[in-house]
């Protein structure tokens, strides 16, 4: 009978999200306890007032009926949001309903491409990263044509170097 | 009135110099381009500009400023409205009615009401600026410390709960928000706090690379995965489409003077800023409307809330800029800068009969940018629309290339660039998750000021934390903090609901 939602709640990204910034707070609590009074009052009236409003999240993700209940809580309420939600609305906050969009396998590629543009610019500067990042993900992540992948690199470049190396003297190696 | 019309004379003088129009185009130019990229705020275009007008005379010198100022709050919605990345942190409002409507192929309705809102809300703005100058005094100094907190705290809750989606993760955001700005050295006793032995976070988290990770590159991945294009329909490139978004801010007049005040208001008031401002009158707006379950999913309402506020701070921002130097934003903070340079004293001297010339040149400046800048957003309008037909994985590495360098150019940090993508990623999930980016973000750019002003008030009172309740600012911000938390509480019971 337990395992069926226990599951559901352990195949969740989101859960260990909240997990995530569960321990976050928590870290954040038993650091400020080691500071002077003046320095670890504020902290500690936002930590303490944060931690149970994740613990309860973090509830209602375990246990579906706490979730139903913590519906109480959505902004549905000051506004009524259902027409918004059904009609897939994608503005800010648009909720857990899109969870169950999450491609991880994209969001690991993307996280990849992006995190060697950042690992290029660390090393080479940002000229050469944008160019190769651009050329590159245009040509194989964008599955676009050799011309338009050249043309859009072309133009993004020449425009970077103006606007960051010539205007704002922005130099290329940090 | 002699006197006005003694300053304002001089003040037109100086336009009938050719150069001075070459300088304030040069402002106009790089506060559009500058808006546009996100990281690089008007204060950047400002701070350049400081000593490109070293030379000038200063009535040249403020007009280029002018120049900049007015162009940028548009400049930063042309982006939040067609890509949901905010040009400037105030454009994120933009972004909740903006982009949606870019989705129905109505980007055009969009950026013709942001361009009409732009230009009316600023002329409120500074239409209060010229009034209110007399009587600015009185007004700032009602707000101390305590009114500072609570006014804080009072934007922070009430976005938590206005912002549409999960209420309880809404303020939740808002305390990691207010988290991470503790980090680094604390204001009141200079202790060193969560910096985890990282030199980089000896000066805190800085909230310019966090904005631009959290709602700019999490929009380039977003679209990366997605890879469609903005507009989810067809397209309307019709003048008319633009001509339809002119007409609704007449349709909504009371939405555009009520945002005009706010924005006029919040901007007065020193250090809350216009992200604030901009999402206060969204508020303010999707509340008071009958149409307020459409507001997030494209209501042209909200576009003009959000636009007419972020044009009007300006002029409320202005007024204690001048009048006693105190800065109402980083982009007034430079431009103080500017004064100094020019050997200009802001207070009595400059609104004195020898210095009010300078006012009246800022000011007309102002207004005249306003115009030239919503005239060319209505020109442009239905060509940029197009920009929404273009595929998502292809416009999303441009994002997030000008992103990463915009977070790197503002302190030549690496590391900026790499907490911009860092919370590009964690922006990305919360938005999937429910997370409010807008409160964090609030929280983070707020924190450090609500802690100082908490302590300075309990520094400055008699009755430790009751001097929230007997200073007569502070207990109607409260007062309206728990009816705003109660009302819907209260509705619900009144329903049998809860």
């Amino acid at each position: 009978m337990l395992s069926a939602p226990r599951s559901r709640f352990l195949g969740d990204a989101g859960f260990y999200l909240s997990l995530l910034l569960l321990a976050f707070v928590a870290i954040v609590l038993v650091l400020s306890f080691g500071f002077p009074y003046r320095a670890k009052l504020f902290p500690l009236i936002v930590g303490f007032g944060t931690l149970p409003l994740i613990l309860v999240d973090l509830l209602g993700k375990i246990f579906p009926s706490v979730a139903r209940k913590l519906d109480a809580l959505r902004g549905g309420q000051v506004f009524d949001t259902s027409k918004l939600e059904a009609g897939g609305s994608v503005g800010e906050n648009s909720g857990p309903d899109d969870a169950a969009q999450l491609d991880t396998g994209k969001l690991l590629k993307v996280c990849l491409w992006f995190s060697g543009c950042f690992v290029v610019f660390y090393f080479f500067g940002f000229l050469i990263a944008v160019v190769a990042f651009l050329f590159f993900f245009l040509k194989f992540f964008s599955s676009c044509r050799l011309t338009t992948a050249m043309e859009v690199t072309g133009a993004v470049g020449l425009a970077v170097w103006v606007i960051f190396t010539i205007v704002l003297d922005v130099p290329c190696f940090w | 009135m002699s006197e006005v019309v003694a300053a304002i004379l001089p003040a037109l003088s100086i336009f009938a110099d050719g150069l001075t129009w070459v300088f304030f185009l040069l402002g106009f130019v790089m506060g559009l381009v500058f808006g546009a990229i996100p990281g690089l705020s008007g204060a950047v275009a400002l701070a350049l500009l400081i000593p490109v007008s070293w030379g000038m005379e200063p009535r040249q010198g403020m007009v280029m400023f002018a120049g900049v100022m007015g162009a940028v709050a548009f400049g930063g919605a042309i982006p939040a409205i067609l890509l949901n990345v905010p040009g400037t942190a105030p454009n994120v409002a933009t972004c909740f009615d903006g982009y949606p409507l870019s989705q129905k192929g109505k980007a055009g309705v969009a950026l013709g009401a942001a361009a009409t809102a732009s230009c009316l809300g600023a002329t409120f703005g500074i239409l209060w600026l010229v009034i209110l100058i007399p009587a600015v005094r009185l007004i700032i100094m009602k707000v101390g410390p305590p009114e500072t907190f609570v006014l804080i705290l009072f934007g922070l809750f009430a976005i938590a709960l206005f912002v549409r989606g999960n209420t309880l993760k809404g303020v939740c955001a808002g305390g990691l928000g207010l988290l991470l700005a503790f980090v680094g050295f604390d204001p009141v006793t200079g202790a060193l706090r969560y910096n985890f032995g990282t030199m980089y976070l000896y000066d805190g988290i800085r909230p310019i690379p966090v904005i631009i990770g959290v709602f700019a590159i999490s929009e380039a991945i977003n679209l990366s995965i997605k890879g469609e294009a903005v507009a989810q329909v067809e397209i309307s490139s019709k003048a008319s489409d633009v001509i339809e978004g002119v007409r609704s801010v007449f349709r909504h007049r009371m939405t555009l003077l009520r945002s005009s005040a706010i924005g006029t208001g919040i901007g007065i008031i020193p250090g809350v800023g216009g992200t604030v401002a901009c999402i206060m009158s969204w508020i303010a707006a999707a509340q008071s409307s009958p149409r307020k379950a459409f507001f997030g999913s494209g209501e042209v309402e909200g576009v003009i809330a959000s636009e007419a506020a972020n044009d009007a701070k300006d002029g409320g921002a202005l007024l204690p800029t001048i009048a006693f130097g105190i800065p109402g934003s980083a982009e007034m903070a430079v431009l103080l800068g500017a004064f100094i340079l020019h050997g200009l004293v802001p207070g009595p001297d400059l609104l004195s009969p020898g210095g009010l010339p300078l006012v009246w040149c800022l000011i007309l400046s102002l207004f005249f940018s306003n115009i030239l800048v919503s005239s060319a957003g209505l020109l442009m309008a239905r060509h940029l629309a197009k920009l929404t037909m273009i595929r998502g994985n292809v416009i999303a590495p441009v994002i997030f290339c000008v992103c990463l360098l915009g977070a790197y150019s503002i302190h030549l940090s690496i590391y900026d660039a790499m907490l911009a993508l860092i919370f590009g990623f964690v922006g990305y999930l919360m938005t999937k998750y429910g997370f409010s980016r807008v409160t964090l973000v609030l929280g983070l750019v707020l924190g450090t000021k609500a802690e100082r002003n908490f302590h300075l008030s309990l520094m400055m009172s008699d009755v430790g934390g009751w001097i929230f309740l007997t200073r007569p600012i502070a207990l109607v911000f409260v007062l309206v903090l728990v009816a705003v938390v109660l009302i819907p509480i209260l509705r619900r019971l009144k329903r049998g609901r809860l």
